[in-house]
C-alpha cells in the first residue's frame, strides 16, 4: 500500500516538476515583447509603458533631435506666448554634481507615474491615468485651472495661452487647456516607438516594464534605473541611467 | 352666411397651400446642394444611405462616443473617428486652396452655419486632412530625416 501511495507520490511530483520547467523556460516563448493591442481593444492594465534613458549614452544633439521629433508633433510654435508660457513636452536639464562636477544632461518629460499627482489634484477628471500607465489629458474636459501644473514635481506640464493654428490631426491642442508629454500615446497604441526613442540612437529605450522579457525590463534588471525624486514614492514610469 | 362660407373656404385653401409648400417636394432642399461632396464612396448604394440617415441623425453622439473611447481606452479604429470623417469629407489641402473651418464650405461648417450651432472641435483638432507629401513623409520610421520633413511640415491655412 505504502509502495502505491509513494509511486503515486512520485509521479505527482513529476509532474510537478514538469510545469515547474515549463514555466521557467516558457517566459521566453510565451510572453513575448507586447508591441501593440488590437485597435479595437481598449488599453488594459497587464503592460505598463515606460522609457529608460541612458544618460550617459544619449548625446546632447540625440536629445535636441528628440525635441525637434517631438516638436514635429505639433508644439513649440507658438508665436505670442513668451518664454516662460511657451510649451515644452521634453525639457533639457543640466546638472552639475558638485563634488565630480561630472555634468549631465537629462531630457524630463512627463514621468508617467503611478501615482500621479497631477490626477490627484484634478478637479475636473480631465488628468488621468491611462490603465496602460500613460497619464494624459483629456482636454475636452480640462477647465485650464493649472492645478496639476502646480501639483507635478517634474515641470512636466505646460499651458496652452494662444490661440493655436495648423494644428496636427494626430495631435489635438488648444488655448486654455494643459498639455505634456502623452508617451506619443497615438503612436504606441499602434505599435509604434515614440518620436523621442526613434532618433535618441539607442540610447533610450521604450517598453513594458510588467513583461520581464522586454528589453527596458531586462536592462533595468541588469544594470538599475534611477526616478528622479525616487523619495516622493511615486514609481514613475520613466527610469534614467548614469545619474 | 355667404360670407362665413367664403371665409372659411378661403381659410381651407390657405392651409392647404401652406401645406403644400411644407411639405416634401421633389426639389432637395437648398442647402443639400451647397454641401461638400465626400472624398471617398461607398461600395454599395444601400450603405451610403445608411450611413447619411445614421450620421444626419446621431453624429454629435456618434462623436462623442467614440471621443470617450479613443481617449481614455485608446480604441483607435476608424468608425466614427473625427480624424476619418475629415480625412473623407474635407479635401486634402493643395498649393492653391486649404478649405479650413474657416470657410463656408467646409463640410461640417456648411450645415453649422444653415442651423446657427457654433462647435468648437476645430479650436484643437485639424480640420482638414495633413498635405498629402506630409503624410507621407511622416511614414517611414526613421524620424532621423529632419531636413526634408521640415520644409513640408508646414501646413498653411
Amino acid at each position: 500500500m505504502s509502495d502505491q501511495i509513494n509511486a503515486y507520490r512520485r509521479k505527482f511530483m513529476a509532474g510537478l516538476a514538469g510545469v515547474a520547467a515549463i514555466a521557467t523556460i516558457a517566459p521566453s516563448i510565451v510572453l513575448r515583447e507586447v508591441k501593440a493591442k488590437a485597435a479595437d481593444e481598449a488599453s488594459t492594465d497587464s503592460v505598463r509603458w515606460g522609457l529608460l534613458i541612458d544618460t550617459n549614452k544619449l548625446t546632447e544633439s540625440a536629445i535636441d533631435a528628440g525635441i525637434e521629433a517631438c516638436k514635429k508633433r505639433g508644439w513649440g510654435d507658438e508665436k505670442l506666448s513668451n518664454d516662460a508660457q511657451d510649451s515644452h513636452w521634453i525639457r533639457k536639464v543640466k546638472v552639475t554634481d558638485k563634488t565630480t562636477r561630472k555634468e549631465t544632461i537629462l531630457p524630463i518629460m512627463c514621468q508617467h507615474c503611478e501615482t500621479a499627482p497631477c490626477v490627484d489634484v484634478c478637479p475636473t477628471g480631465a488628468s488621468f491615468k491611462r490603465p496602460d500607465g500613460v497619464v494624459l489629458v483629456d482636454k475636452h474636459i480640462c477647465i485650464g485651472c493649472r492645478y496639476c501644473m502646480m501639483a507635478c514635481p517634474y515641470k512636466a506640464r505646460s499651458f496652452v495661452h494662444e490661440t493655436i493654428e495648423n494644428q496636427r490631426p494626430d495631435t489635438p491642442r488648444g488655448k486654455g487647456t494643459v498639455e505634456s508629454c502623452d508617451l506619443c500615446i497615438g503612436k504606441i497604441d499602434v505599435g509604434e516607438e515614440p518620436a523621442c526613442v526613434k532618433v535618441s540612437g539607442g540610447a533610450i529605450i521604450f517598453g513594458d516594464l510588467k513583461d520581464p522579457e522586454s528589453n527596458i525590463s531586462k536592462s533595468l534588471k541588469e544594470f538599475g534605473g534611477t526616478q528622479i525624486r525616487a523619495d516622493l514614492g511615486l514609481n514613475t514610469g520613466v527610469r534614467y541611467q548614469g545619474i | 352666411m355667404f360670407s362665413k362660407f367664403l371665409s372659411v373656404t378661403s381659410l381651407m385653401l390657405l392651409l392647404f397651400s401652406l401645406l403644400g409648400m411644407s411639405g416634401c417636394g421633389s426639389e432637395p432642399p437648398e442647402i443639400e446642394t451647397k454641401i461638400a461632396k465626400a472624398v471617398k464612396k461607398f461600395d454599395t448604394e444601400e450603405q451610403m444611405i445608411a450611413h447619411k440617415a445614421d450620421m444626419r441623425k446621431n453624429h454629435m453622439d456618434r462623436l462623442l462616443h467614440k471621443r470617450d473611447q479613443t481617449m481614455h481606452e485608446g480604441i483607435r479604429t476608424p468608425k466614427y473617428s473625427l480624424k476619418k470623417c475629415i480625412d473623407c469629407h474635407v479635401p486634402a489641402p493643395t498649393e492653391n486652396k486649404t478649405v479650413t473651418h474657416k470657410d463656408s464650405e467646409h463640410f461640417c461648417v456648411t450645415c453649422h452655419e444653415y442651423v446657427s450651432v457654433q462647435i468648437d472641435c476645430f479650436q484643437c483638432h485639424a480640420s482638414h486632412p495633413d498635405k498629402p507629401e506630409t503624410a507621407t513623409a511622416m511614414k517611414p520610421p526613421l524620424g532621423l530625416n529632419i531636413a526634408t520633413e521640415d520644409s513640408s511640415t508646414e501646413v498653411t491655412q
